[in-house]
């Protein structure tokens, strides 16, 4: 018991270096887990809501990721038309096939002369050739089916075909195009808003639980203080307690999102078939949402836990009304 | 080692004088009684050690940190080696009284072997070893003190710090409670009990500061060295039990310093391992 101020001298150093032991970190996540089920209630309500924000949170993004497949395969499908004049030499012909290919959005330009494109709309109309042979001249100029990649820039593109040489009208579907790309910027700008409001919802709700059981366990935080315990020490409580209710939410609503799939899939895949386009499977990106949920989880976790305590921390007393 | 030097601090809330101008200085292995009417200024005293209010002028050294330029991150450090009792007890009553008192080591983190060693050793000074593992809640209020004053030891600090450790205990077990406090002292550590009983304080022989209006009005060294002083306390004491145990404290306080001298030669073993 006796100390000189040589000792105290070493003990201070000792303690600072953390030869005593260090951090407990094994006892300190116990005490953690022990307090997730200690307030087990409040612990509840607090996954409950923050498997809703996450679900929501990951169906938006769902949302968002079938949007963007959607819309590129309907930009692959994406062929302008480009007729050429009739009666132009071959020579032509190949001048209009690299200028049209030269166009910066053209992903791939393919020749159709007049004889092929004429049979393929008779059997789009679903009429044999032979039956109209002798009674409609093919009334078709050779063509060529241009792909353009990005919808976005599809009306400079459009205008840049349309001035190459030899070129006499170009057949495209500009306003579906228009609409799809119009749709996916508002339910892009729509998820991320609502994400955004999410998040900002379910770090509350963590921040709350976690302030709720700080005041419920000021003395124990006191005590900590009064002896000794440093920032780290009274906070890896609390954040294994924010980890593990974001882990938890996170897993129910992978589990959700499995369900949403089985249950409304085909009913989506459906509307998608119209757009010559299907839902992407969850079983093709699994990883990525059981990662993406449990590192949400985790983050929003850890990140409210934080916000909570760190207002604790600042505190530097341990007397009761400190806190 | 702990000093005031031309302490002066305001409360943040009203701006009125808590502490003015004091200078005091109290030195390894003393025992100082601070006494004075609610409102004087001895918890601020007291609050200013443990580091829990900066002054606005004056210096405050305690032990090697010179609390003044102490720097946020270094809190912790200073209170590891002060053993704080409180009024109030503030136990965990979620937690038995063997792991109320093992929580300060494991804060340090400390190893559980050691621990159990410590813990161990501290509630048998304390003469609560049989009831480890009860709760708060099923202790007596001198019992739960006891755990206080245990968990305050067993981190084997440099200053016992007790504010008002007696508040809420009656007259026979506050006098086994400073008895304790005695036996604690005699074991080496620097005690300053912050009290207002001063029928109390005075059943034993130590050096009185007296805090009146934020100023140390006066500063009485214990009677055994003043030489005119009387032999017997001030005021006799009052209670049989208090009475048989003052008279006990001498053998017990041999007793137990022979007992922690054995036991911090192991220790230093230890350690050296």
């Amino acid at each position: 018991m006796a100390n000189n101020t040589a000792k105290t001298k070493a003990k201070k150093k000792k303690g600072r270096s953390g030869s005593s032991g260090g951090l407990n970190t094994s006892y300190l996540t116990k005490m953690g887990f022990r307090n997730l089920v200690a307030n087990r209630s409040m612990s509840l309500s607090s996954i409950s809501v923050l498997t809703a924000c996450l679900l929501l949170i990951g169906v938006s993004f769902l949302l968002l990721f079938n949007m963007r497949t959607l819309v590129s395969d309907v930009e692959k499908q994406n062929v302008v038309v480009a007729f050429v004049k009739d009666g132009i030499d071959e020579t032509a012909k190949k001048q209009v096939q690299a200028d049209l290919k030269a166009i910066p959005n053209v992903t791939e330009v393919q020749y159709v002369s007049k004889e092929e494109g004429f049979n393929e709309q008779l059997e789009d109309f679903g009429v044999e050739r032979n039956m109209i042979d002798g009674v409609i001249e093919n009334p078709l100029p050779d063509s060529y089916r241009i792909t353009v990649s990005n919808i976005g820039e599809f009306s400079t593109t459009l205008a840049a075909i349309k001035a190459v040489a030899n070129v006499e009208s170009v057949r495209e579907s500009q306003e579906i195009i228009k609409q799809i790309s119009t749709l996916q910027k508002s339910v892009t700008f729509i998820c991320l808003i609502i994400v955004a409001i999410l998040i900002v919802v379910s770090l509350f709700i963590i921040a709350n639980t976690i302030k709720i059981t700080m005041v419920s366990r000021k003395v124990d935080i006191q005590v900590m203080k009064s002896v000794g315990a440093t920032n780290v020490f009274i906070c890896w409580p609390f954040m294994i307690e924010g980890i593990a209710i974001g882990l938890i939410s996170g897993l129910i609503a992978m589990v959700l999102t499995y369900v949403v799939e089985i249950t409304e899939g085909d009913a989506l895949n459906s509307l998608f078939s119209l757009f010559g386009s299907s839902v992407v499977q969850i079983s093709d990106f699994w990883y990525v949402l059981v990662i993406g949920y449990f590192v949400s989880g985790m983050l929003l976790g850890s990140f409210g836990s934080v916000v909570s305590i760190r207002k604790y921390l600042k505190k530097e007393g341990s007397e009761a009304n400190d806190i | 080692m702990i000093e005031f030097k031309n302490v002066t601090m305001k409360y943040k809330t009203n701006g009125a004088v808590a502490l003015d101008n004091v200078n005091v200085r109290i030195d390894d292995g003393e025992f100082v009684f601070v006494v004075g009417a609610s409102g004087a200024g001895k918890s601020s005293f007291l609050s200013v050690i443990m580091g829990q209010e900066k002054v606005d002028t004056g210096v405050v050294t305690v032990g090697p940190y010179n609390l003044t330029e102490m720097k946020r991150r270094e809190l912790p450090y200073l209170r590891r080696m002060l053993g704080i009792v409180f009024q109030d007890f503030r136990l965990i009553p979620k937690m038995t009284v063997y792991d109320n008192v093992a929580f300060a080591l494991r804060v340090i983190g400390m190893g559980e072997r050691k621990i159990t060693k410590r813990v161990r050793y501290v509630l048998k000074l304390v003469d609560l070893s049989g009831k480890a593992r009860n709760f708060p809640n099923q202790l007596s209020t001198g019992e739960r003190q006891r755990v206080a004053i245990a968990r305050a030891l067993v981190n084997n600090p440099a200053v016992i710090i007790a504010d008002e450790p007696t508040g809420n205990l009656d007259p026979v077990l506050s006098g086994d409670i400073m008895t304790l406090f005695d036996k604690i002292n005699a074991l080496g550590a620097t005690v300053v009990v912050v009290t207002h009983d001063l029928e109390l304080v005075h059943q034993f022989d130590h050096r009185i500061v007296t805090i009146e209006n934020g100023k140390i009005v006066s500063d009485v060294p214990p009677r055994s060295k003043l030489k005119s002083a009387p032999a017997q306390p001030a005021k006799p004491v009052a209670v049989s039990s208090v009475e048989s145990a003052a008279a006990n404290a001498g053998a017990e306080i041999a007793a137990a310093h022979a007992q922690v001298q054995a036991q911090l030669k192991k220790e230093g073993e230890n350690d050296g391992e």
